[in-house]
């Protein structure tokens, strides 16, 4: 009974999933002519016809039931899965394509339009972001939470680099100030590398290198010898810290660059540690996050996940 | 140890190594490099790289990692201009990363006698992660259309006789993140173009296994790499003055393990510290 039913669930995928690829190879050829570079007015109303398009597809998405809501996400996840399948174990030419003159794989076209769609399916993610970064920090100031003077900063500085941003990536050479305030011809692109290079940069770099100071604090507190399985850890940070930097090199500096005792220099010794000791050990927890993922995007794309969200009502 | 010492004692390292970092750069120490295998391996692979193709930087990293990735970044940057190497800097990870790229590249360009679309170009910020590499690696100009300043690709000279990933002689990635697992796999695994990777310190030990097959070419390992390959280059940047601070940094933390450790076995040995515990430290 249960060979049965996974017999007919697979064949129900690759039936499913051959028909679904047939068809989407067709609706990109009937489409191909629309995939092509537009200027201008046409460029506009290809956008704003777009907008429409997508709002009318999302509207009808969601007055469908949720039983078939969850079809169309499945169906959908397993053709793009098949594509990029198809596309990427097929050969690149082979006899197997008698239809096509070139006898190269039929799917290696579509990669450019669908990589489009894919790019602006990303770039709804930013949207995305950030429409859900301004929510949280409207709702911090709407409340007066504690604290919502930084949201305040959060809205200020997202709009100064959004507004400069755009404004010199699309008039580079306009000038903000011709004379004002003690300005001369304060142009937008330096008010943006203000914002960008002498602001946005340092304070990234500021906090990235407060962590210096955790890991100072920690190693402190928590590196200690308990077991001599920590005792061998501690040995080997030690020297490969010291291999990197030019003062554990200085104290081996006497050893000679080549021959055999080059080996027992810091850095040698270093490199050894992490070309193998650590080198073995991160091979064998890559195969295992590897094995994993695998079969992670196995149960994704064949819709197998069950958890929190696969089982929720849509 | 007391709430009242365990304030106390925080704040007596963090001092102690602000004032180890900050000395070491305000008082100039000359750095001497012993250069690793990894990092003259990336130089021999630009060197090899014929005037026919182009090479890729990778700027896969944002300003939170500028004190690692910036001189890496300006090494391999300086290393292109003095030999002549057509590049495309290009970022499809951190959307800041192309736009530091640029910065540095414009910085050092005049230099070397380089102009920007006739010697190097920026591809920008490319969206669409692993499907956007691999229709990339099929359709060069198809795929990144404009660059940074909104210009066809095309049109630019350093692009002429560049359309497939064929025409690329070497990809460098730089990052702080894994993001080389994507090159190998689709750019590497299938048409072996040479990648070379330049990575923060932490994520050096990483790319080992990949170095070690021959996946890629070599490895930068944070500063201490960016320091060797200005070494290589005959030069004393950002890297090599930097590298005193970090020496400097890594003996406190060396010196504060110990102290930590006697500390411990002291307490251990009044009985005040726990004997064992499961799993090491």
């Amino acid at each position: 009974m249960r060979t049965r039913k996974w017999t007919i669930v697979v064949t129900i995928y690759v039936m499913g999933g051959l028909i679904g690829a047939v068809a989407w190879w067709a609706l990109v050829q009937a489409l191909s002519p629309i995939f092509r570079p537009v200027e201008g007015g046409a460029f506009y109303g290809a956008v704003s016809a777009s907008v429409l398009l997508w709002a009318a597809v999302m509207y009808l998405l969601h007055r469908l039931p949720a039983s078939v809501k969850k079809r169309v996400v499945v169906f959908m996840t397993f053709v793009a899965g098949l594509f990029y399948t198809l596309e990427f174990y097929l050969p690149e030419k082979s006899a197997i394509f008698f239809w096509r003159p070139s006898h190269t794989n039929p799917f290696t076209p579509m990669l450019d339009p669908v990589g489009a769609a894919t790019s602006v399916i990303f770039g709804f993610t930013f949207f995305l972001g950030a429409f859900s970064l301004s929510l949280v920090h409207g709702k911090h100031i709407a409340a007066r939470r504690p604290g919502y003077y930084n949201s305040i900063a959060f809205f200020v500085a997202f709009a100064a680099m959004a507004a400069f941003g755009l404004w010199q990536a699309y008039a580079p050479k306009a000038i903000l100030v011709h004379d004002h305030w003690g300005l001369r011809n304060l142009s937008v692109r330096q008010v943006y590398d203000y914002l960008f290079i002498s602001t946005y940069v340092p304070l990234g770099a500021a906090l990235f290198s407060v962590l210096a100071f955790y890991m100072a604090t920690a190693a402190f507190r928590a590196f200690r010898v308990r077991s001599a399985e920590a005792g061998f850890m501690m040995v080997a940070a030690f020297i490969c810290m010291l291999g990197q930097v030019p003062l554990g090199m200085w104290v081996t500096h006497h050893l000679p660059m080549t021959g055999p005792l080059s080996h027992l220099r810091t850095e040698a010794i270093a490199n050894w540690i992490l070309g193998v000791f650590s080198m073995a050990g991160l091979r064998a927890v890559g195969f295992g996050i590897l094995v994993g993922g695998l079969a992670m995007s196995l149960r994704l794309w064949l819709n197998l996940e069950r958890g929190a969200f696969f089982e929720q009502e849509l | 140890m007391g709430r009242d010492s365990q304030f106390w004692s925080r704040r007596v390292i963090w001092l102690a190594l602000a004032i180890a970092t900050a000395a070491f750069l305000l008082v100039k120490v000359k750095a001497v490099m012993y250069v690793s295998k990894p990092a003259r391996d990336i130089y021999d692979a630009i060197e090899a790289v014929p005037a026919s193709k182009l090479i890729v930087i990778s700027c896969s990293w944002a300003p939170g990692t500028i004190g690692e990735n910036g001189p890496q970044t300006e090494a391999l940057i300086r290393h292109c201009f003095k030999a002549g190497k057509r590049f495309a800097i290009f970022g499809f990870v951190d959307p800041a990363g192309p736009g530091l790229g640029q910065a540095i590249a414009e910085r050092c360009q005049a230099q070397y006698g380089r102009r920007y679309g006739r010697d190097w170009v920026n591809w920008g910020f490319n969206i669409g992660g692993i499907p956007m590499i691999r229709g990339w690696a099929k359709n060069i100009p198809g795929t990144i259309k404009r660059d940074i300043f909104r210009k066809p690709i095309t049109s630019r000279p350093v692009m002429a006789g560049i359309k497939t990933v064929r025409d690329i002689g070497l990809v460098i990635e730089i990052t702080p993140s894994l993001s080389l697992q994507t090159w190998v796999d689709f750019i590497y695994g299938i048409y072996r173009t040479p990648i070379a990777y330049a990575c923060t310190g932490v994520m050096g030990p990483e790319a080992f296994p990949f170095y070690d097959a021959h996946q890629i070419v070599g490895v930068l390992k944070g500063l201490a790499g960016a320091a060797e390959y200005e070494q290589l280059m005959g030069y004393e940047g950002d890297a090599l003055k930097r590298m005193p601070a970090q020496s400097s940094a890594h003996a406190v933390v060396i010196a504060l393990i110990v102290l930590g450790n006697i500390l411990y076995l002291r307490a251990r040995r009044r009985g005040e510290a726990p004997e064992r515990r499961l799993g090491g430290s």
